[in-house]
């Protein structure tokens, strides 16, 4: 877990790994998919980026050994500063087809 | 699991944001409904944005004749008596009030468990019949009403369970977060935090205290020489707050949001 500093109006990218209860590092296979997402627990989220999914802004979450999460200035923009909760969402095609929550990391959003 | 709060912010104020563990995280879920539940409970109602279904008034008021109005009532004319508590200002639990959708006045309703009680012809107009003693605009330029009191042209029913009211009351996300413009309700939040945290430490210190040796409070003294030190035990209850549901600090933070006039007979 960790904790990610973003600002409003400026894009950050950061690479998240996967990994199992064992350790070991989960690559997305073609037919799987993953999904981050900015909110408060129980309310609507503020923004939802999937790898078959980008936004309209161009944020985008990129399949891969290491997974690269792009967030778009302008997204980070429309979200007012605060604490969030950064979900990372696991799509598993070979395990019942259901999306799978990894993480649930800490996002820092400031003004600019 | 917080409706006031997100476990994030929780996290971050008792320095976790980089590492926790499971245990901890569900300790920390955990104590924001417990934290969430004393602040409710302080402020008398549930500050988060809802819609809601209340019947009024609660209490039975001792009935002493003191006048007679016609009332309109489901398409008749009924002669009222009015008890000599009658009054044209109701109080209803839920602050502050952001719309009515449907009030209905039923003097045989009975809570609404009569059959065919609130029928559509008792429901009342607003603006005409009863109107909120709305204060202001938000800042998507709704009105809202902080003291929780609806007028009538009247004067309400003094019978419990005659008033059906289906209302939207509460703050928004963002006004509890003090990130709106107009409306500051930060204070509830802020209040929730502390309070989560407080309860998180306690949880945390007494699962330390079941080591060998432990014991909880900071350091007063200490020397080297022959060395010894001295722990100021009472100093744990203070920060951890003994027996209060919720800390007296916490108490004055909420001071504006309490809904004095409910506690007080509805």
């Amino acid at each position: 877990m960790t904790l990610i500093l973003a600002f409003q109006g400026r894009g950050i990218t950061r690479d998240i790994t996967i990994q199992n209860a064992d350790g070991n590092t989960i690559t997305p296979g073609g037919s799987d998919e993953i999904r981050a997402i900015i909110g408060r627990e129980g309310e609507t989220a503020k923004l939802t980026v999937a790898s078959d999914a980008p936004t309209a802004n161009g944020s985008t979450f990129t399949k891969g050994a290491a997974n690269r999460l792009r967030l778009d200035g302008s997204d980070l923009a429309a979200i007012d500063p605060g604490t969030y909760t950064l979900f990372v969402d696991f799509f598993d095609n070979a395990d019942v087809q259901e999306w799978k929550n990894v993480d649930r990391q800490i996002i820092s959003i400031e003004n600019t | 699991m917080g409706s006031i709060i997100d476990i994030s912010e929780v996290l971050l104020e008792l320095g976790l944001s980089s590492s926790v563990t499971d245990e901890e995280r569900a300790i920390v879920n955990t104590a924001i409904v417990r934290a969430e539940g004393s602040v409710k409970r302080h402020l008398r109602y549930d500050p988060v944005q809802r819609t809601r279904t209340e019947f009024y008034p609660l209490q039975d008021f001792d009935y002493q004749a003191r006048d007679a109005i016609w009332v309109a009532e489901g398409g008749q004319a009924v002669l009222q008596r009015l008890s000599g508590v009658a009054t044209s200002e109701l109080q209803i639990r839920h602050l502050p009030i952001r719309s009515i959708t449907t009030l209905a006045i039923d003097l045989g309703a009975n809570s609404g468990t009569a059959s065919g009680a609130f029928a559509s012809d008792t429901e009342k107009a607003e603006g005409t019949d009863f109107w909120p003693n709305y204060e202001g605009e938000d800042s998507s330029s709704n009105s809202f009403c902080r003291d929780g009191i609806i007028r009538s042209i009247g004067v309400w029913p003094t019978v419990p369970g005659t008033v059906k009211i289906v209302y939207t009351a509460g703050y928004s996300s963002a006004e509890l977060h003090g990130q709106d413009s107009t409306i500051d309700a930060s204070p509830i939040m802020d209040t929730v935090i502390e309070e989560a945290s407080r309860r998180v430490r306690k949880a945390f210190v007494w699962a330390k205290r079941t080591g060998v040796g432990f014991t909880a409070g900071p350091f007063t003294s200490e020397n080297l020489g022959d060395y010894s030190y001295s722990i100021d035990g009472s100093a744990a209850a203070r920060m951890f707050g003994g027996q209060w549901d919720i800390l007296p600090e916490s108490v004055h933070r909420l001071a504006d949001f309490v809904n004095w006039g409910y506690s007080l007979g509805s």
